[in-house]
């Protein structure tokens, strides 16, 4: 049984702990990179983001016009989510309600809360957008990919300032063990006008996995690098 | 496995600065909404309920967090201290934790900031942080935003890391304050009731806003909780996976999480459902408590008495519902009169006195959001 | 009623963030909702507040949207008969 240590607020508290679960697979987007297990795409990036994602869009063939109407970061968010799950096929594996998704950011919604919040600046020109008010809530992101790929299990998003890798990993296994749930997405996602990176796990059940591919805070830390 | 009680409580809103006073206006069937032009949220007359804000700053002044601390984080810091009263919880210890629930914070920030906070202060995290510092508590507040859902998830959350012996006490706190920038979002979505809302009502029209806080204490300690006992029992969360800002129609993620904890079980004595009063919500509600077979439960919302708090909300009515099982009394649901709904439910329409030992609360929210948790008291033996 | 029919194609392309699509690919007589461009609420509410932005008409209530925006041609005709 592996050796599981926590580091938290400076004080290591190390046990055995039976961890049957993996990280197996993953991907991340960043400024002119995706990211995954198997491949690395390059996108050109010359400081326009709607152009990046749009092109990244472009290129993973979909049909799926809801795209244009998302906000940036869930664009992001949604663009991670198809790299990670689209020749994944879930639904032959687990029940809509038996995946979680547990997701992060420091930023929340602030991109497009700017936007939102300059919309109402002016008394004379004051039109408030359904359309981008709807997104001042960081959530929202994963409502897109529940949507898109028929996830019903529990939602949860955090705001955290740094990704706490060791705090994640021990929630999301107590989250498997004792909940219904059988597999986890667990992601975060950062956009704010030219800066942003995202990443998304997903976390299953496996009896024999390389050891670096077990869930742990180490393991996604180093998957991140 | 271990249990999670509640140790403490208090609530802030138009209602009053303390549990007690709140609940004694719902027994009493006061509303806090009232219309009115309040410029600062939005150029024309609208229902709302406002916390007293001279009230907030003698409170504020009493604590000496006038200066330094934005409005939203004094609804904490006083809920905090109000909670920890007379309860025997170290919230500088290792051992406790604080989550905070909120779906905006400070954003009120980004339009008007006299004081000259940083623009950090904007940063949900950084918020928790500072609340958190003066506590002294030694662990980095945990911030949840989730939409409406935000303070269910939080008191499910803060129970589960309790019962998995990560923490023997969690503070969970949550506020939103109403700023132009929600105002003018809910308005732009024509879901604003021109009266004050009617919840489940045949003749609703939309939802009414509200200021709110409040906090819990929870512990896992039988002799540091309040009595009667009350013990999150479990909670669930769904997503309907169906659209980002209408409810599903087949009540999905609702469904999906009454069954999660209810299992087809109807032995809950009230339910306190989100009950917004738009068209949609209700009937959505409706439609996920029928195909539980929960036509017959007693129901409510409160929300007809505080408006929509949203990241508040759950904790706020959280909290109405751990009165109701203290006095073993059921609070109506203020603005229903006839019901409405497309599914027939039953809806309490006048104050009555009964057995409250296990409540259902619930919430759903934008991004097909939906979260419920189930209550306990502990019969004295 | 051309250059309205015209200007309001625009208008929906850019407020509906409809990327892949011109002018050419809406039907004036066609349904805006469900069928067709298969619009949902969300781009109801903003369709409102283009009426408003635009033309200064302003709709309180959202169920009247489904008869003035069922297609192209019938918010033509609201605009016209309300201007």
């Amino acid at each position: 049984m592996p050796l599981f240590c926590l580091k938290r607020n400076g004080k290591s508290k190390c046990g055995i702990m039976d961890n049957k679960y993996i990280i197996s697979d993953y991907s991340i987007i960043g400024k002119g990179v995706v990211k995954t297990d198997r491949e690395r795409f390059e996108f050109p990036y010359e400081d326009d983001d709607g152009k990046f994602f749009k092109n990244i869009y472009k290129r993973l063939e979909i049909d799926y016009p809801k795209f244009y109407k998302m906000d940036r970061l869930s664009k992001l968010a949604f663009l991670t989510a198809e790299y990670l799950l689209k020749d994944k096929n879930l639904p032959e594996k687990y029940a809509p309600d038996e995946v979680a998704m547990i997701f992060s950011n420091s930023n929340s919604s602030l991109d497009t809360d700017i936007k939102h919040n300059n919309s109402i600046l002016r008394k004379d020109k004051y039109f408030p957008k359904p359309a981008v008010f709807v997104y001042t809530l960081p959530n929202i992101l994963m409502g897109e990919i529940s949507i898109r790929h028929i996830i019903r299990g529990e939602n949860t998003f955090f705001i955290t300032e740094k990704f706490d890798t060791v705090f994640f990993a021990d929630y999301v296994i107590n989250l498997l063990n004792k909940t219904k749930h059988k597999a986890c997405l667990l992601g975060r996602a950062d956009y704010m006008e030219g800066e942003f990176e995202s990443v998304l796990f997903l976390i299953e059940q496996s009896n024999n996995a390389p050891k670096e591919r077990l869930m742990t805070g180490d393991n996604l830390m180093r998957l991140l690098d | 496995m271990r249990n999670s009680f509640i140790a403490g409580d208090s609530i802030i809103t138009s209602l009053g600065f303390s549990t007690n006073e709140n609940f004694r206006n719902l027994i009493n069937g006061n509303t806090g909404i009232k219309t009115g032009q309040y410029d600062y949220l939005y150029p024309e007359e609208f229902p709302a309920s406002l916390i007293d804000r001279k009230r907030l700053e003698e409170h504020a002044a009493g604590l000496g967090i006038n200066n330094d601390y934005t409005a939203f984080e004094q609804l904490l810091i006083i809920l905090i201290t109000d909670a920890l009263k007379n309860v025997t919880v170290d919230i500088t210890s290792p051992r406790t934790l604080i989550i905070i629930s909120t779906t905006k914070g400070n954003i009120d920030l980004l339009k008007n900031n006299p004081e000259g906070f940083d623009s950090e202060r904007v940063h949900l995290w950084k918020s928790a942080q500072i609340i958190g510092n003066y506590f002294k508590s030694p662990n980095t507040p945990l911030v949840i935003s989730n939409a409406c859902i935000s303070g269910i998830l939080a008191l499910n959350t803060a129970g589960r890391l309790i019962k998995w012996g990560k923490y023997d006490n969690v503070v969970v706190a949550g506020a939103d304050i109403l700023s132009e920038f929600v105002v003018s979002g809910f308005q732009s979505f024509l879901s604003l009731s021109k009266e004050v809302c009617r919840p489940f009502d045949k003749d609703r029209t939309g939802l009414s806003l509200g200021d709110g806080a409040a906090a819990v204490v929870l512990t896992s300690d039988e002799k540091t909780a309040e009595k009667p006992l009350i013990e999150i029992v479990t909670g669930s969360g769904s997503n309907d996976a169906n659209h980002i800002s209408g409810p599903s129609r087949t009540g999905e993620g609702l469904y999906i999480v009454i069954k999660d904890i209810l299992n087809g079980s109807r032995d809950i004595d009230f339910i306190s459902a989100h009950g917004t009063a738009t068209p949609y919500n209700d009937d959505m509600e409706s439609v996920a408590l029928d195909r539980n077979g929960l036509n017959d439960i007693p129901v409510n919302s409160y929300k007809g008495y505080i408006g929509h708090t949203l990241g508040a909300a759950g904790i706020i009515e959280s909290i109405f519902c751990f009165e109701s099982m203290r006095r073993d009394l059921l609070i109506k649901t203020f603005g229903f009169e006839n019901p409405g709904t497309v599914k027939e439910i039953n809806v309490i329409d006048e104050n009555k006195p009964a057995a409250v030992n296990r409540v259902l609360k619930t919430a759903s929210g934008f991004g097909g959001s939906n979260a419920a948790i189930l209550f306990e008291k502990k019969r004295k033996v | 009623m051309e250059d309205l029919i015209k200007k309001l194609k625009e208008e929906i392309l850019e407020v509906l963030n409809l990327e892949d699509m011109d002018i050419e690919d809406i039907e004036t007589e066609a349904p805006l909702f469900n069928e067709g461009l298969g619009l949902d609420s969300i781009d109801a509410l903003e369709l409102i507040v283009l009426m408003e932005r635009e033309y200064g008409i302003k709709i309180d209530d959202p169920k009247k949207g489904k008869d003035i925006f069922y297609s192209v041609k019938t918010m033509a005709d609201f605009i016209t008969e309300n201007q």
